[in-house]
């Protein structure tokens, strides 16, 4: 029998590889197509933690204060993020309304309480915890969208500008770090490495 | 006993096992994954014509209503001069819906046979949809927006039926690309 643990097979090629042990900053690629296979997990608990928890306070401002008001020839208003998503359920497109709550508010704090949950889990040395909770992070990660919703911030500012005057405010600024971060954490640290340190925390006696 | 990769913590297993990190199956499931993603595809054809056919959005101007559709939005954008923006609006809403279809038709065809050519280009087809997919949600959320921002007596800017099409379709077809898996590409080739 092999060791399955010590093996890692390529996403993209399916070619074997043995692992080997990364120092930080250090990044495995394929032999064959140079497909990214794995980083180095070194302290990767404490970075999820800090930066999760950044996260979760950048989430609140972004859904607490005004992200854009504008003002067109004195007539003014300005948009907070649930207002924008109620409003649509008022109007009757309770589907868009209902799908836009899933992947602007509700999926994206769950992911943010989860990241910081493993991070926890990780350093108190919770098994079990940190795996049930890495397994809600993978099914969540994908659904997401408030990256989406800032570049449509800007879009829907484009056909609005020769007739209004625009202000953004602070939510708006919340949520390009909010999006930073989250592209970070999912991104660049992303799912298969937390999954690797995992292992790495538990499962390795050496 | 051949070695699979999880589809989702991405551990190394031998086949029709539980995965040893987070226990999901980790076996191929060729003729479910190709039905689902058969059956979301047809879906998010149907909801594709009134996607387009109808205005996302109205505006509302006193007594006067206009309807936009999503090419006219992009058509509008252009002629207004912000040509980055409409170039954009219309790669995300417009040819990616369309470059999704096809390619999703051309790998299930692909599966479903059992070819073995070009499977490389294959992979690299699949995980440029399941990249630029949720983008098309752009001109829903910029909806969401300005339905929010624009309710004054005197103008106002309303959804049209064609954004819940709009925002079923991309939801169906982020659902079909998530249901095929990429591990069936090439399957049984050369291993």
């Amino acid at each position: 029998m092999l060791d399955l643990k010590k093996l890692i097979i390529c996403p993209r090629c399916g070619a074997l590889h043995k692992k080997r042990r990364l120092d930080f900053g250090e990044v495995a690629l394929c032999s064959v197509c140079e497909e990214k296979l794995m980083q180095s997990c070194k302290g990767v608990e404490y970075k999820v933690l800090a930066f999760s928890f950044a996260g979760i306070i950048f989430f609140l401002i972004a859904n607490l204060f005004s992200i854009v008001s504008i003002d067109i020839g004195g007539l003014d208003a300005s948009m907070r993020l649930y207002e924008a998503i109620y409003r649509l359920f008022e109007e009757g497109y309770v589907l868009i309304a209902f799908f836009s709550f899933l992947v602007l508010e509700l999926y994206p704090a769950l992911l943010m309480v989860a990241l910081m949950m493993y991070g926890f889990a990780m350093i108190l040395g919770k098994k079990e915890g940190a795996r049930s909770i890495l397994r809600v992070v993978a099914s969540l990660e994908e659904w997401s969208m408030v990256d989406i919703f800032f570049v449509s911030i800007l879009v829907a500012m484009v056909k609005v500008y020769e007739y209004a005057s625009i202000e953004f405010g602070i939510a708006f600024w919340s949520m390009a770090i909010f999006v930073a971060i989250e592209i970070y954490l999912v991104r660049f640290i992303g799912t298969q490495t937390l999954w690797e340190a995992w292992q790495r925390r538990f499962d390795e006696a050496g | 006993m051949r070695l699979v990769r999880c589809p989702l913590c991405g551990a190394t297993n031998y086949e029709h096992s539980r995965c040893y990190r987070c226990s999901s199956w980790v076996d191929l499931d060729k003729k479910g994954s190709l039905s689902k993603a058969i059956a979301f595809l047809i879906a998010a054809l149907i909801f594709y014509i009134p996607a387009n056919i109808y205005p996302i959005l109205k505006t509302a101007q006193f007594a006067d209503t206009k309807g936009s559709t999503i090419i006219e939005g992009v058509i509008e954008l252009w002629h207004s001069g912000d040509y980055p923006v409409a170039l954009i609006i219309l790669f995300a809403s417009v040819m990616i819906p369309i470059l999704k279809f096809l390619i999703l038709i051309y790998l299930i065809i692909a599966i479903a046979k059992g070819s073995c050519k070009g499977v490389e280009q294959k992979v690299r087809l699949y995980h440029l949809i399941e990249v630029t997919g949720p983008w098309s949600l752009i001109d829903v959320f910029v909806v969401v927006i300005l339905v929010a921002l624009i309710h004054f007596h005197s103008v106002a800017i309303v959804p049209g039926p064609g954004a819940t099409s709009f925002a079923l379709m991309v939801l169906l077809t982020l659902l079909a690309s998530k249901s095929l898996d990429p591990r069936l590409i090439g399957e049984d080739c050369g291993k």
